[in-house]
């Protein structure tokens, strides 16, 4: 159970602290409402663009990272396709540091050519470095243009290509800090021994006059319902097939998640699961398949995929994939197979409540899904859930007009 | 309020390190660190199975991957299921050293997972076809890093840094076909059947876990020696290596050996380091980065094994840039061996530093680690005493002086793979 004191400015920022006396080191935490699934499709990749422009100092404080260093600080960010993340960690005696130099970013960001300039380059070469230059490293981007015909999420977090980073400019990444880093966009988490009383004085003394944005989020735009399978397949320089399948879900706040997640949990999380034990260890026919949720505010993917061993067809494995989905679908897992599950879960979730940074970007995230009182029943949410539950999910999801299939075939050699 | 005006920041660092109780029981050395109040415990079993001991590529890894399958009571998907059924996150993984049993288990089930553990150990299963299925996996993860160029440039790295030495044997296509099941299964028999092992319990450890764990050790029959092994001194291959692969971006790894944490000079070396590439505002980050933005990251890291300890410098970066950002980094270090540092971005490092150790100490968790770093190598804590002790006192000069007899640019290895040659 995690204790804490949730309130907002005037301005509209959200603000979660959590008093934690047993550590030295204090978290501050700024989940921004803005990612990848906010973007105009002509300009792609420009929340996680932005998020590296947003070490580029601001009018009181030129150098951010010489700012937390000096203080003893580490401080690191990311954006998925729902929020984007900043997070420093420092001794606690330095808390109003970080106070200030967040809320100086937010308030008044230096923005120049040449940041702009340097930092496009370093984008580039994280595309290249994370997706490019690794084999099979752009399947999932090839994975979620196959699954999303209309929403953002059609795109991954690093853009769709490389050009629409080429063509972002000074005005472009200024309107969108304008509109997106706003007090009435961001949640501000605070996690460590501190003073509840104090800290609150201290947010409203450098947070407290920071104007809000007035933001206009492109329409959002739902999903149609997928109809029929989807299947591609794509040759690429790679050594083994690899397969990847996604199956339509919720959103993270449908009420269930958890049954997903242990779903997924079941059929691919580790190597007792249903879909290694069969394709892995009895049959041989991949050298390694997983399962998991991807996890977003808006309708999401069960992801399937695995790689295949040599000689063996596509075919064969995803007969067997469905066999064992079409177990799940028929017969109820065991009580034991279920409790496996949760008990792993369980574990991570304790491991997880262990740093001051772990809760604070817990606490933030839950306030941006729209309670922050998740974080202490999503425990309780996954111990509810039953076989049962897991049949009627499996039976409404894992289905073939559901699914989107790609295949990595490898080049041949001739 | 005036925004002008930073807050005061405060660089006193009170470091609260953790009574570490230690003990030898039947053979095993036991260390608790006991602190928190989380139900989560952590528990690792250390052998002297490292990769060195392996007469040849894969053998240990392989090993150790085998013993992910249980024991002769309880194996295959029974034994994963039950150690997964009792919510454990476990590890069984090799370095150059050492071969780790490691596992994350709530209090609740400590006692279950220990009988696990002692029928893993006391008699393994290590099933035939099992090891098969994994040298398949294992050559297909082989054949998919291949296709890396950071990974073909760490193999080559520490081929030619570590020449002449077990340190440098690294798998090659032909060690897939010389490796056999009986190797695997020898060098289980020599190193963890039987054989002593340190343990490191870290978290909330109450006498009752304590008492439970005692008598888990006091049972095992341990009957054999198991010594620690010397791996041999290497000649680097001093230079430049170059791999061919058409490929996005060139990878770069380079370095040189480097002393070991006995050394007096170890502190002044690591803080040198820092100040090279070892955080975000370091000369290299800065230079390569920050101001050319040539790659996503470059990072300078000092490794100590054993019996050797080494520099490591390495980038991704655009595919025509390795030469210049070889260049680059050889005018970064000899900045530092001609010019001081100025006052104000050596404070900022210091207090950067002691930040970061402050945090490295935060939790039994993190302790641990901590205290093993040292612990293996005969040290105790008093080694991050005399590590704030050189931070507080190191002086722009002693960076020059250190730069200049331990950052030798002549004895660096270079390794450039991939991007335009």
């Amino acid at each position: 159970m995690i204790e804490f004191k949730n309130y907002s400015l005037d301005n509209g920022l959200r603000v979660v602290i959590h008093q934690d006396e047993s550590t030295p080191i204090v978290a501050v935490n700024l989940a921004f409402d803005v990612g990848a699934r906010d973007e105009n499709p002509e300009m792609t990749g420009l929340a996680h663009y932005f998020e590296h422009l947003m070490f580029s100092g601001s009018k009181n404080a030129p150098d951010y990272d010489v700012h937390v260093q000096n203080a003893g600080g580490q401080n690191n960010a990311f954006t998925s396709n729902d929020y984007t993340n900043y997070y420093v960690t420092l001794p606690k005696t330095n808390l109003e540091l970080a106070l200030w130099l967040e809320s100086d970013r937010m308030f008044q960001l230096n923005l120049d050519e040449k940041s702009l300039e340097v930092q496009r380059q370093v984008v580039i070469e994280e595309f290249k470095q994370r997706y490019l230059n690794q084999p099979y490293g752009n399947n999932l981007a090839q994975l979620r243009a196959l699954t999303y015909k209309e929403h953002s999420y059609k795109w991954s977090t690093i853009g769709k290509e490389i050009s629409h980073i080429e063509k972002v400019t000074l005005e472009d990444a200024m309107a969108f800090y304008k509109q997106f880093y706003a007090p009435n966009n961001c949640i501000l988490s605070i996690c460590g021994d501190v003073d509840i009383e104090e800290v609150q004085k201290m947010v409203l003394k450098w947070f407290g006059d920071i104007e809000r944005s007035t933001i206009n989020r492109p329409t959002k735009i739902v999903e149609p319902k997928q109809t029929s399978e989807r299947f591609e397949e794509v040759t690429e320089d790679v050594p083994l097939n690899a397969f990847l399948w996604s199956f339509k879900m919720g959103s993270k706040t449908d009420g269930n998640f958890a049954i997903a997640d242990l779903t997924s949990d079941l059929l691919g999380r580790d190597e007792s699961s249903f879909l290694h034990q069969r394709l892995a260890v009895e049959l041989k026919l991949v050298s390694n398949i997983s399962a998991y949720v991807s996890g977003d505010r808006d309708p999401g993917m069960l992801i399937v995929s695995g790689k295949l061993n040599e000689d063996v067809s596509f075919e064969a494995v995803e007969k067997e994939v469905w066999g064992i989905i079409n177990q799940v679908k028929e017969k109820c897992v065991s009580d034991f197979e279920l409790t496996k599950v949760k008990n792993k879960f369980e574990t991570a979730h304790i491991y997880g409540e262990m740093s001051v940074m772990n809760k604070a970007m817990n606490l933030g995230y839950a306030e941006l899904l729209g309670d922050v009182n998740g974080i202490n029943t999503e425990l309780s949410e996954y111990e509810a859930v039953q076989v049962e539950d897991i049949k009627e999910w499996a039976g409404q999801f894992l289905k073939e007009e559901n699914v989107c299939r790609l295949h990595v075939k490898k080049e041949s050699n001739e | 309020m005036n925004r002008s005006i930073a807050p005061a920041v405060n660089n006193e660092v009170q470091l609260t390190k953790l009574q570490v109780e230690k003990s030898t029981i039947n053979g095993v050395e036991v260390n608790y660190v006991n602190g928190g109040s989380s139900p989560l415990l952590k528990l690792e079993l250390v052998y002297n199975a490292g990769s060195k001991y392996q007469d040849q590529a894969l053998v240990a890894s392989l090993a150790f991957d085998l013993l992910r399958d249980g024991s002769k009571k309880l194996n295959g998907k029974a034994f994963k299921e039950a150690i997964n059924g009792l919510g454990v996150y476990y590890g069984m993984d090799i370095s150059k050293d050492f071969g780790t049993f490691s596992f994350y288990v709530l209090e609740k089930n400590l006692e279950a997972l220990l009988v696990l553990i002692k029928d893993l150990i006391i008699a393994p299963n290590l099933p035939e076809n099992e090891f098969d299925r994994l040298l398949q996996k294992e050559k297909n993860n082989f054949l998919v890093d291949l296709e890396k160029t950071d990974f073909l440039s760490r193999q080559k790295f520490a081929e030619v840094l570590f020449a002449g030495s077990e340190y440098g044997r690294v798998a090659h296509a032909e060690s897939f076909d010389l490796i056999q099941y009986e190797m695997s299964v020898e060098f289980i028999q020599q190193h963890v059947i039987e054989a002593p092992f340190d343990l490191f319990v870290s978290g909330c450890i109450s006498d009752q876990v304590k008492s439970t764990l005692n008598s888990f050790v006091q049972e095992l029959p341990i009957t054999k020696e198991n010594p620690k092994k010397v791996a041999k001194d290497s000649t680097p291959q001093l230079g430049e290596h170059i791999i061919k692969k058409d490929s996005e971006q060139c990878s770069l790894m380079l370095g040189k050996k480097m002393v070991n944490k006995h050394h007096k000079d170890v502190h002044n070396i690591s803080i040198t380091n820092t100040l090279l590439g070892g955080y975000f505002g370091s000369r290299l980050m800065q230079n390569i980065r920050e101001d050319k933005g040539w790659t996503y990251g470059i990072h300078s890291t000092v490794l100590t094994y054993e019996n050797a300890a080494n520099l490591v410098i390495s980038s991704d970066v655009l595919k025509d840039k390795g030469p210049d950002t070889l260049n680059e980094i050889k005018l970064e270090i000899e900045k530092l061996q001609t010019e001081l540092i100025k006052v104000d971005e050596l404070e900022v490092m210091k207090n950067y530093l002691k930040g970061k150790l402050l945090k490295s100490f935060d939790g039994a968790f993190e302790q641990v680690d901590r205290f093993f770093s040292v612990d293996s190598f005969g040290l105790d804590w008093t080694y991050y005493d005399q590590y704030i002790e050189a931070l507080e006192n190191i002086t722009p000069e002693d960076i020059r002086a250190t730069a200049t007899e331990y950052f030798k640019w002549d004895e660096f290895v270079i390794v450039r793979a991939g991007g335009e040659i």
